[in-house]
């Protein structure tokens, strides 16, 4: 039968698999010069500016500006979703034809540079803007600027003023000691204190490594440095929070439902800075009567994980001006502000912080004025497969008895393996 | 419904008569099928509330308001109208050729004896077992470096093969493994007479395959039509792979505008994928009256 | 309504082949008829195999030779030799799947059959409002998972979920289910079954409606109780089916990925993680091409292996011929 097959594939298709195979080989080639004339026609890939209100956003307003600038460069759009983001550019990538320009997630820029799959930008685009120095962080590998930061979301904690002063809780907690007599404080029956597990595992237990004075991985993303007291302790501290009865994994916010601080199931929570919109649109009279309020977690340092949407150039674009000009002109600030308001996102430059929509955003005014406190995962070329592993590795210490030196050293062999196969 | 005038019920049931015995069949029958309906339920209930009532803890069972307003509001965040006309255009060809290939192969497969004619049946069962993320990236491949299509060259390379066209939104999944194996266990159970009868009246095989042998496996080729126009018109990723331009996207491309890695904004997610079941379940609503019929002439003898 | 029409129309309209099917004459020589018919036969598979060695084979090709290779997508793939199955011995994590894929697949299959087969019966029926009653059981096949997923988070919600509100009312207090590592995978295979009800139901009831009723005539003459009649008349018949419901549900249990990827995400600690989510996860989250297709063969063999074994348990896939 293999035969049989065989011969049957042979006459329609080796020859298409063949090329396949020989076509996989992208990213290698070098990039053109992006110096000449900005002219052709470039495809975008992008995961936000959803729906017809992102598209009228990205195509009339965005874009038009963009014409109006640049006359000779067409852009055709393709709209996919981050959930798909993956699959899109890896078929894209095996095909040879990654878009020119891209927009990805944070942690993504150095797996794909160390590839040279991605194009370097200069160094002016640094500070053609005002970037907070951290911002700009997971734009970079080896040290060389790879994309522009577009929109941010970070990771604070929000809380609930009604409940602080029925508890009688006067300020929010600066460190953790604090945060564990204030989370013991606020539980009551069936509502817990803290609830640091409705967002991922992954970002919680990196939110609070950073703000324990730890850092991920070495500068140049080769050595794994969370495996030490920092990273064991910001574990531990989930641990000791359900042993408390103060955080309850069980209890974390389902998929689809409104958040724990929203219905007053958990007095703190930690969750990213677009719930604001959520709870406008969901619960608006919470924030009518002020309830709400929201920190920047701390222990040894003050830390909010960032994430985000960065724009990106592909290496091997036929038009590299144009590509470069895209994604300058999606990073100014008049792109960014838009493309923030309509998700509600941060828009990442210190100069916006006396807009409009962020002065009415508190979560978005919050996270522009700590900036300086952002930090990112990422930093590895193999962050791809390290980010997944995270999560799993981790939860055996929560939900089940391992101890948090055990997990984190396990996650730290996986990590070790996984950058020794790069 | 119209269905109960339609013909008699199955001889293994129907001498029951003890009215106790009926009236607990149908209490199971409707707790069974409650159980079944509640996921659907909840989606046409979500999709008429008010994103306030959705988050409420305290919400009745049914909406306070009955929020019509979500579908007119939902359906203009996407230009759903020509979403829905690519799915159409692609689950109702996926159906076509699926129910016309799969049958033939099924029925040589049950009823013709040839040279590999078993390790070929074996083949389709065995390419049944390859999961969609495996082949998803090289049947992407294939697409892409097709032959002298989309300015590429014999060897494929240069252009960009079949992606964003209709060729590669049809083809790559216009028969299934999985509707050959069915129509030839269909085909496997009927009578030797009846062929033996046709081919003495001088019928050839097409003849026999279409006149004599499908009509009496009707109930197969409905199952296989629904189920093939169900999953065609909810397959979400290869669409979104193949294609780039707006106009070729496919209406579950369209549901996920509403589910953002912001948030999701139920009430419309909700307004659009009940307006998007409908066409799924009405097509199961009538299909399934068929099998009766089916039945009914069945009887030849 | 487009699908009937269209299964309506098409005895009038036989499939492309030219009219080879002259009447047969008698006079010509002995082989002619069954040459024909082989010929026929393999003319009628052609287009339906030639498909599938494009889309299915070559692709399984592919993956094969991919399998002994690191690809990343990013570069050319680089062979490795076996080094992707001696990491796959390392991954504690792909063992897990594998032990929860087998599990799932024992569970789901057998229970999925016999209430699928159940409701089919049922529903088989002269029963005033059956059509209603076949819908409501085929429904979980046409709703948006995401639905279906947001319904049976709330139904498992360990605080105010409706299952543990239930058993409050019995005085037990319920565990947390998709958050508990024993209790995320029972209740992942719950939903598997609750799934999988519909399409069981469907071909079940498909089949039956070909059964010859002159059989049962003559046994309800010979006074044959019911319960006899289906155990010697109709599951005998139903054997067919009943192989292609069994081969088509386990291939369907070892794929199962929907449930996963909304309900727990493989969760907690792994405990609920599968083969074809390993696969992705690998595949598409991790760029690790070679590495998700060697695991891919792992699956492929595994399933045929199960298959080969179904066969032989079943008799074979003819049924009672």
């Amino acid at each position: 039968m293999e035969l049989n097959r065989r011969s049957v594939l042979a006459a329609i298709g080796a020859g298409t698999a063949a090329a396949a195979l020989a076509g996989c080989g992208g990213g290698a080639s070098s990039a053109g010069s992006a110096d000449g004339p900005a002219e052709g026609e470039i495809t975008l890939l992008t995961p936000i500016y959803e729906g017809a209100d992102g598209k009228t956003l990205l195509e009339k307003k965005i874009l038009g500006g963009f014409r109006k600038k640049y006359p000779d460069v067409k852009v055709n759009v393709d709209y996919t979703t981050y959930a798909q983001l993956n699959e899109k550019i890896t078929t894209g990538l095996a095909g040879g034809l990654l878009p020119d320009v891209l927009m990805m997630g944070v942690g993504w820029i150095p797996p794909f540079a160390a590839k040279k799959a991605i194009a370097e930008l200069p160094e002016t685009l640094a500070s053609a803007h005002d970037y907070e120095k951290r911002v700009l962080e997971p734009s970079r590998y080896d040290g060389k600027l790879y994309a522009l930061p577009v929109v941010l979301d970070t990771r604070i904690v929000v809380y609930r003023k009604d409940h602080f002063a029925e508890a009688g809780v006067r300020k929010t907690p600066a460190n953790w000691s604090e945060l564990r007599a204030v989370a013991k404080q606020l539980t009551r029956d069936g509502r817990v204190g803290f609830d640091p597990f409705s967002i991922d595992l992954r970002q919680c237990w990196e939110t609070f490594l950073f703000a324990n004075g730890g850092e991920l991985f070495s500068a140049d993303g080769k050595k794994v440095l969370f495996t030490g007291a920092r990273g064991v302790e910001a574990l531990q501290l989930f641990k000791d929070l359900v042993k408390d009865g103060s955080a309850d994994y069980a209890r974390k916010t389902d998929a689809g439902a409104p958040s724990n601080v929203q219905t007053g199931k958990a007095s703190m929570m930690m969750t990213t800075s677009a719930l604001w919109v959520q709870v406008k649109e969901q619960n608006p009279d919470l924030i009518e009567d002020d309830k709400l309020g929201s920190f920047v977690l701390a222990n040894r340092r003050p830390a909010m994980l960032q994430g985000g949407t960065l724009v990106t150039q592909a290496a091997r674009s036929r038009h590299p001006a144009a590509a470069r000009a895209l994604v300058e002109y999606l990073a100014t600030p008049d792109s960014i502000l838009g493309a923030a308001e309509q998700r509600g996102s941060v828009p990442g430059l210190s100069d916006l912080d006396d807009t409009g929509y962020v002065k009415e955003n508190q979560f978005v005014d919050l996270s522009l004025k700590n900036l300086q406190h952002a930090f990112s995962e990422g930093g590895t070329a193999a962050w791809m497969e390290i980010r997944e592993k995270i999560k799993p590795t981790l939860e055996p210490a929560i939900v089940g008895d391992q101890s948090a030196k055990d997990a984190i050293a396990e996650l730290g062999r996986l990590a070790e393996a996984a950058i020794g196969r790069m | 419904m119209a269905t109960t005038e339609l013909l008699e019920p199955a001889p293994a049931l129907r001498r029951r008569t003890v009215p106790l015995g009926r009236i607990a069949l149908y209490v199971t029958l409707s707790v069974v099928s409650l159980l079944m309906v509640v996921p659907f339920a909840w989606m046409v209930l979500t999709s008429l509330r008010t994103p306030v009532e959705i988050a409420s803890q305290d919400a009745g069972l049914l909406p306070e308001h009955w929020e019509f307003g979500n579908y007119a509001d939902a359906l203009k965040a996407a230009p759903f109208a020509t979403y829905a006309r690519n799915s159409f255009i692609i689950a109702i060809s996926h159906t076509v050729l699926n129910v016309l290939v799969a049958s033939m192969a099924g029925y040589a497969l049950a009823r013709i004896r040839f040279r590999g004619s078993e390790m070929i049946f074996y083949l389709f069962v065995a390419a049944l077992m390859i999961p969609t993320y495996t082949k998803v990236l090289p049947e992407f491949l294939i697409v892409r470096f097709m032959p002298l299509a989309g300015g590429n060259d014999i060897l494929g390379q240069g252009g960009s093969g079949w992606l964003d066209s209709w060729w590669a939104l049809i083809v790559p999944g216009a028969v299934t493994p999985f509707a050959v194996f069915l129509f030839r266990q269909f085909y496997l159970d009927l009578p030797v007479e009846l062929e033996e009868a046709a081919r003495l009246d001088g019928l050839g095989e097409y003849r026999i395959y279409s006149r004599i042998m499908s009509p009496q496996v009707k109930p197969a080729f409905i199952t296989v039509a629904l189920l093939t126009f169900e999953s065609s018109w909810n397959n979400f990723l290869w669409p979104l792979l193949v294609t780039h331009t707006d106009s070729l996207r496919v209406i579950q491309v369209g549901l996920s505008v509403f589910k953002t890695e912001n948030g999701t904004q139920w009430h419309f997610l909700m307004a659009g994928t009940t307006l998007a079941t409908l066409p799924m379940v009405v097509l199961f609503l009538i299909g399934q009256r068929y099998f009766v019929q089916g039945f009914a002439t069945a009887g030849l003898k | 309504m487009g699908a009937t029409t269209v299964v309506k129309a098409r005895p009038a309209r036989p499939p492309s082949p030219p009219e080879t099917s002259a009447p047969l004459r008698t006079g010509r020589v002995p082989t002619g008829p069954g040459r024909r018919r082989r010929r026929a036969g393999m003319l009628m598979v052609a287009p339906a195999l030639l498909h599938a060695s494009l889309w299915i084979g070559l692709p399984v090709v592919v993956s094969v030779a991919l399998a002994f290779t690191k690809y990343d997508v990013l570069t050319a793939p680089e062979f490795v030799g076996l080094d992707n199955f001696r990491d796959m011995l390392d991954d504690a994590v792909f063992r897990k799947s594998i032990v929860n894929t087998l599990l799932y697949t024992f569970f789901t299959v057998p229970f999925g059959m016999a209430l699928g087969l159940l409701v089919a019966l049922a529903l088989h029926t002269g029963l005033k409002a059956r059509g209603i009653f076949r819908t409501a059981v085929f429904l979980p096949q046409v709703t948006a998972t995401v639905a279906i997923a947001l319904v049976w988070l709330w139904i498992y919600n360990p605080g105010n979920g409706l299952l543990n509100t239930m058993l409050a009312f019995l005085g037990v207090d319920g565990p947390a289910w998709l958050a508990s590592t024993t209790w995320a995978l029972p209740s992942v295979i719950l939903v598997g079954i609750w799934q999988g009800i519909g399409m069981k139901m469907l071909i079940y009831l498909a089949a039956l409606q070909s059964l010859p009723r002159e059989l049962y005539e003559a046994a309800s003459v010979d006074g044959a109780s019911r319960v006899r009649q289906f155990f010697s008349i109709t599951l005998p018949l139903l054997k067919p089916a009943t192989f292609f419901v069994l081969i088509t549900s386990m291939i369907s249990a070892f794929q199962s990925f929907d449930q996963i990827y909304i309900l727990t995400d493989g969760g907690p600690a792994n405990s609920t993680t599968m083969m074809t989510y390993e696969i992705y996860k690998s595949a598409f989250r991790e760029f690790r091409v070679g590495y998700a297709s060697a695991q891919s063969l792992v699956l492929f063999v595994l399933l045929m292996g199960f298959t080969l074994v179904n066969k032989r348990i079943m008799g074979g896939s003819r049924g009672h011929n």
